[in-house]
């Protein structure tokens, strides 16, 4: 089972409308999805769910901030399977479509805004051992989380909020794979480098804890896949030259980006998490809008051979 | 008035190619006024690569020694009167209406003979800078010094011709303005290229 985060510190980029959609392609192709909302804005989660759904989910506590609320309060390891949901709207769309894959969704909470300084309180120590041992089970929260439900999904993607705090980094240790979404513009060229520079970072961190006495750790890889770029706006069939100029840097840094894009469409990508059913599966769509959605297939069809996800 | 007829053709070609591509949706918008259309015009190389693939083509039919493999060599290419009336003006051809294919490939084997060693030498002027230039593109590319890349293209033979360097920049998907100074576009190429991944490199702590 692979895993793939979606990152980017910069918000408004599209981040979520990218693994909403890559998800329920994938999901049409026959794939089993589980997507993981771990942004406190909860924009992935109302993709596909609607707010009393969600509010059932809260008192239920089957969010994933519920979850990391077991291992802050009674240090219990729970089983993420109590959090999975399979929305109606989109598994209903999938089997209209005649598809045999599958999408289901962990569901974020508002208030995992807060969670990030009680998380921080676990980490630290007395001895370089216990500071060690702190930070390999903190930081592997959600790795071994969903070690535990691999067996039930063909991949996972993980929808990361715009920071680098625990949470986030948890989901990069959890994570074979990472994509970052951004837009053609000078200060997100910086983003990308500052993310990866971080990325690299946390990654070192983690590998010479591993490594630095026993136990059953693993050392990590997450590998760039490529970088999507988004809102592009597009002047005879190729991206605006300001923005294909930035594109180009970002190729020429060594970066692997995807040459399929998410063009920019206020109309069509406004409404579309409101429906329950992203952009790529309206099957009501013509003209432009058609092309957009072609776009998006052409984007998965990247996404598989870069990834080199299987059923 | 044959030219009125030939243009009367064409018209009537290029709007029944037009119809013939509409959806039927697309045709009542138009007709309803729900649509309308745009003429976008293509950028395009095309009269440079048009030229070096007639000199090219030249210097190949020029290396053929017998008259008639010469004809033939020229018809297997250009099977269509008007193709060979372009590469006729090409050659600097006078060329009439009445003239057949035979009569166009005639012209352009004596012309193209007449002129051996001007098209041998284009030829190997364009490949010389064609590789010049593609050694030049190469070595800006993986320049790891600002300076070093800016005295890199002021040398070059492209700092004498704007038009040049502006075709250079879009190799990097660089575009300038137009009016922009020949300073202003080097300036504008080594930030794009080498100072972007110099700082690439450097937030990511690889420099």
């Amino acid at each position: 089972m692979d895993i793939i985060s979606f990152i980017n510190y910069k918000g408004g980029v599209g981040k979520t409308t990218v693994t909403a959609n890559v998800a329920a392609e994938l999901a049409y192709r026959g794939y089993k999805v589980l997507v993981v909302d771990l942004d406190p804005q909860a924009n992935l989660t109302f993709s596909f769910i609607n707010i009393d759904e969600w509010r059932d989910l809260d008192r239920e506590s089957r969010t994933i901030k519920h979850w990391y609320d077991e291992f802050l309060n009674d240090n219990r390891d729970v089983s993420l399977n109590n959090l999975i949901i399979s929305p109606d709207k989109i598994n209903n769309h999938l089997n209209a479509m005649d598809s045999v894959g599958r999408l289901d969704l962990i569901s974020s909470h508002l208030e995992l805004i807060n969670l990030d300084l009680e998380l921080a309180t676990q980490y630290g120590g007395n001895s370089q051992r216990t500071i060690r041992s702190s930070f390999l089970r903190l930081f592997t929260r959600l790795k071994r989380g969903l070690e535990g439900i691999k067996e039930k999904y063909d991949l996972v993607l993980i929808d990361c909020p715009p920071n680098f705090n625990i949470v986030t980094q948890n989901a990069i240790i959890a994570s074979n794979l990472f994509i970052v979404p951004a837009k053609a513009d000078f200060l997100s060229t910086l983003g990308i480098d500052q993310l990866v520079r971080h990325i690299d970072g946390l990654t070192t961190r983690y590998n010479n804890y591993v490594n630095d006495g026993p136990g059953e750790w693993k050392e990590i890889n997450p590998r760039l896949s490529g970088v999507i770029f988004t809102m592009i706006n597009i002047y005879n069939g190729s991206p605006i030259q300001t923005q294909a100029g930035y594109i180009s840097q970002v190729k020429r840094a060594g970066y692997p980006v995807f040459d399929s894009y998410i063009r920019n469409n206020s109309t069509l990508f406004a409404h579309s998490p409101e429906d329950g059913v992203p952009v790529v599966l309206d099957t009501e769509v013509s003209g432009l809008y058609l092309d957009i959605r072609g776009e998006i297939e052409e984007l998965v069809n990247e996404f598989i051979l870069s990834t080199g996800v299987t059923l | 008035m044959s030219n009125s007829k030939r243009d009367s053709e064409i018209l009537i070609r290029l709007f029944n190619s037009f119809v013939g591509n509409l959806t039927v949706g697309q045709y009542e918008k138009l007709i309803n006024g729900h649509a309308e259309i745009k003429l976008v015009e293509k950028e395009s190389n095309s009269n440079d690569d048009d030229n070096n693939n007639y000199l090219n083509f030249l210097e190949k039919l020029n290396s053929i020694n017998i008259y008639e493999e010469k004809a033939f060599f020229l018809k297997k290419h250009f099977n269509q009167k008007i193709e060979l009336i372009q590469l006729a003006k090409f050659l600097g051809v006078q060329t009439k209406t009445r003239d057949t294919i035979d009569d166009l490939i005639k012209k352009i084997i004596v012309i193209s003979d007449d002129l051996k060693d001007e098209i041998k030498y284009k030829v190997s002027r364009k490949n010389y800078q064609e590789e010049t230039l593609s050694n030049l593109y190469e070595k800006f590319e993986h320049s790891m010094d600002v300076e070093d890349a800016k005295i890199m293209l002021k040398g070059s033979s492209i700092y004498q011709n704007k038009s040049e360097l502006l075709k250079f920049a879009r190799r990097f998907s660089v575009y300038p303005d137009k009016s922009s100074s020949i300073d202003h576009i080097v300036d504008l190429l080594v930030k794009s290229v080498v100072e972007a991944k110099l700082r690439s490199l450097k937030i990511r702590q690889k420099l």
